[in-house]
Formats: C-alpha cells, sequence, structure tokens
C-alpha cells in the first residue's frame, strides 16, 4: 500500500468566480498560486471551494470558516482583496479561534492571525483605492 | 419546427423534466479500453499486478487517503496526454449529447478524473451549480463512472423544480452547507450501473458527500456545450475547444468583408 511519508497538514483552497480588485483571474491561475504556495510551505491542499459569483455572496468563504468538524486545518485563499468586501471582516479571527483554524493569502504570503492583520487589511484596502 | 423522431423527443422531454439523463453506452469496448489504460498505469504507480477489475471498486485497499490526489493526477495527465481520449469520450455520449446540445460542439479540453475512496473526505463537491462558480448556463455535463455507483458513492442532484426554490431564496441561507442541510431529504441520489452514462444540466444543484458504501467509486466528468452559445469564465480556447466544427462555420470565421477606401 503506498503512502506519503508526510507529516504535513491538509489545508483547504479557497477560489473567486468575481473580479479580485478589479481583475478577473483565471481559476486555473488562483490555483496554481495557491499550490505553490502550499508547496513551498509543506502544506497538504485539498481541492478548492470556489466561491460563487453572484455579488455579496460569501456562501462558501462562510462554509468552511463556520464548519465544525473540518477535515483540514486551515485556508489558503488566493489573495487577501477577496475579503475586501467580505461583511464580517472583523469577526474573522473570533471564527477562526472557534474553529481552530488559520488563513493564509497565497498571492501576498501572509498569515492573518490577529486582529492587527484585521486592521492592516484595512490599510491595504483604503492605500489600493488610490489608483492612476 | 422540429424534426425529431418519437424516441427522441421522449427523451428530451424526460431530460427536462429530471434535469439529468441515464442511458447505456452502444460501445462498451471504448470504455473497456480506457479501463485497461488505467490499469496498466496504475500498476507502474504503485509497482504491482493488478489482476480482473477488483482494483476499481477496492482501491481503498491500494491506496491510501493522503497519496490519493497525487495517483489521482497522474493517472488524468496520462489519459488526458491521449490525443484520441477526449473523441473516445464523446462517442460514449455522441447520441444524447447530439440530441440536448447539438452537433457543433464545444467540449473542455481535458476530461476530470474523480476517485471517491469509503470514508473519504480529502476530494468532495458540496453542493453547487457550476453556474455559480463560472460556467455558461448552456452546459451539460457527460458523468460516465467506471464502476456500479448508487447512494453515497455516487452523485445526488436535485430536479429543476426544487432548484427553483433555492434559485429564489438563496438570501435565505448563510452557507453552502446550509442549502444541503435544507435539501437533504429531497436529494435525489443516481443510481447508475458500469456500462451507462449521465447527462445532466450543471445548473442544477449537485454535488457528493463522503462515500459511505464499501466501495470505491471512478468517474469521470466533461463539459460540452453549443460552440456558438455564449461562455462565461470557462473560455473557448482556454477551457474548451472545438469538435465538429462544420465547414458553413469555418467559412464564415474565414469570411473577409471587402473594404473599400
Amino acid at each position: 500500500m503506498m503512502s506519503l511519508k508526510l507529516n504535513k497538514l491538509w489545508h483547504m483552497g479557497y477560489i473567486s468566480s468575481r473580479e479580485i480588485d478589479g481583475n478577473i483571474i483565471p481559476q486555473k491561475v488562483q490555483n496554481l498560486v495557491i499550490r505553490d504556495y502550499a508547496q513551498r510551505n509543506n502544506m497538504n491542499l485539498l481541492l478548492s471551494s470556489t466561491e460563487y459569483k453572484m455579488k455579496n455572496s460569501f456562501l462558501m468563504f462562510d462554509s468552511l470558516i463556520n464548519k465544525k468538524n473540518q477535515n483540514f486545518v486551515g485556508i489558503i485563499i488566493y489573495s487577501l482583496f477577496m475579503l475586501k468586501d467580505y461583511p464580517n471582516r472583523e469577526k474573522i479571527i473570533i471564527e477562526l479561534k472557534k474553529n481552530k483554524l488559520r488563513i493564509f493569502c497565497a498571492l501576498e504570503e501572509i498569515e492573518i492571525k490577529n486582529d492587527t492583520d484585521i486592521l492592516s487589511l484595512k490599510k491595504i484596502f483604503f492605500i489600493n483605492l488610490n489608483k492612476k | 419546427m422540429e424534426i425529431l423522431d418519437p424516441k427522441e423527443k421522449n427523451a428530451i422531454k424526460k431530460f427536462a423534466r429530471q434535469g439529468y439523463y441515464i442511458f447505456d453506452i452502444e460501445d462498451k469496448k471504448i470504455l473497456k479500453a480506457i479501463k485497461d489504460d488505467i490499469k496498466r498505469e496504475a500498476a507502474k504507480i504503485l509497482k504491482r499486478k493488478l489482476k480482473g477489475y477488483n482494483f476499481f471498486n477496492y482501491t481503498q485497499n491500494y491506496i491510501k487517503n493522503n497519496f490519493l490526489n497525487s495517483f489521482r493526477l497522474k493517472i488524468y495527465n496520462k489519459l488526458n496526454k491521449d490525443k484520441k481520449f477526449l473523441e473516445k469520450y464523446y462517442k460514449m455520449g455522441r447520441k444524447y449529447i447530439d440530441l440536448f446540445c447539438g452537433n457543433e460542439l464545444a467540449i473542455q479540453k481535458k476530461i476530470n478524473l474523480s476517485i471517491q475512496l469509503p470514508e473519504d473526505s480529502s476530494s468532495l463537491l458540496p453542493i453547487h451549480t457550476d453556474v455559480w462558480s463560472g460556467n455558461s448556463p448552456f452546459e451539460l455535463v457527460l458523468w460516465i463512472p467506471l464502476v456500479s455507483v448508487k447512494k453515497t458513492k455516487s452523485m445526488f442532484i436535485l430536479s429543476p423544480k426544487q432548484n427553483k426554490y433555492y434559485f429564489q431564496n438563496l438570501n435565505k441561507f448563510k452557507t453552502a452547507e446550509n442549502i444541503y442541510t435544507h435539501a437533504n431529504r429531497k436529494l435525489n441520489w443516481l443510481n447508475i450501473r458500469y456500462g451507462q452514462g449521465l447527462i445532466f444540466s450543471q445548473n442544477l444543484l449537485h454535488g457528493n458527500v463522503v462515500n459511505k458504501e464499501k466501495t470505491s467509486r471512478w468517474s469521470f466528468n466533461c463539459r460540452f456545450k453549443s460552440l456558438f452559445s455564449p461562455y462565461d469564465l470557462k473560455k473557448y480556447g482556454e477551457y474548451f475547444t472545438s469538435i465538429n466544427m462544420r465547414q458553413a462555420s469555418i467559412m464564415g470565421i474565414n469570411y473577409d468583408e471587402p473594404k473599400i477606401k
């Protein structure tokens, strides 16, 4: 019987079907970035969940962070900009802690760990509004 | 105007009512040949002889969950490297794909392979419609299992009538999980024998859960659409290629209007 001789923990990818900060990123590219990040950080990756394309939908994201009996220990989202319009952003940390989950942003190569990181997101979103 | 024989009309009627259609694959030799190709490749990867076809139903005895995805990808890549694979796959469902979709088609460039070991939760597709994830509503899925499937070893789908409720009331649900919990009792678990194929509309809510049966599921899925129907995020060229493009269309694409200065 074959198996991977690794003690890596499973992580769930999370990609979008909508524009991300004004750009349409092919899902294949989003998955490539996530896979690359997972490989470089020695994480096992599960098939990505895809957010629905309807405006303001975070049904898949909410499913991931609220799931009580996950078969994964973390979520790797393609980019932090996917959370720009997420209405419950301030409560993410509470949910993550409650469900013993970690969340990583593959493109920006960061982990959102605490409320300070949530505030940093706000700053990033605001500064990036200043586009030519 | 429709010029169809009664059998074709009945098939369309059934498909429209159920949102899916199960049919007998006429040329089962194609299916067997694909199974043989997989068995050969699997024997190479696993470095052991595989007798008969028990391997497909009892894959859990050969592969552990954490190796499953890399094993699946090796088989997927090998099959999709074969330039004839798309053609063979299309032939197995051609009669009904042409009937439901038209005969000038776009076909997904790579055919997906899914393996669901018993009790494995690593490759689930929770309740969803592909349309909500960037597929065009003009697409159909040809789903072919390599083993007989039923109950949780299979997939579930909601009827067009049931589906309507969730499209109209999506705001009532906070998570995709909530939709599944609500729909749980209404789900149609498809019972499909080896040698049969399934065509379904990916506009309908469908998905799978942890396989609670004693045997493994192997299945292919591939999307088809009328070549000139609208595309969404899954584009022609990147995700789709053409099949059976007719000469009149080729002439039309190559037609250049004379320019007058």
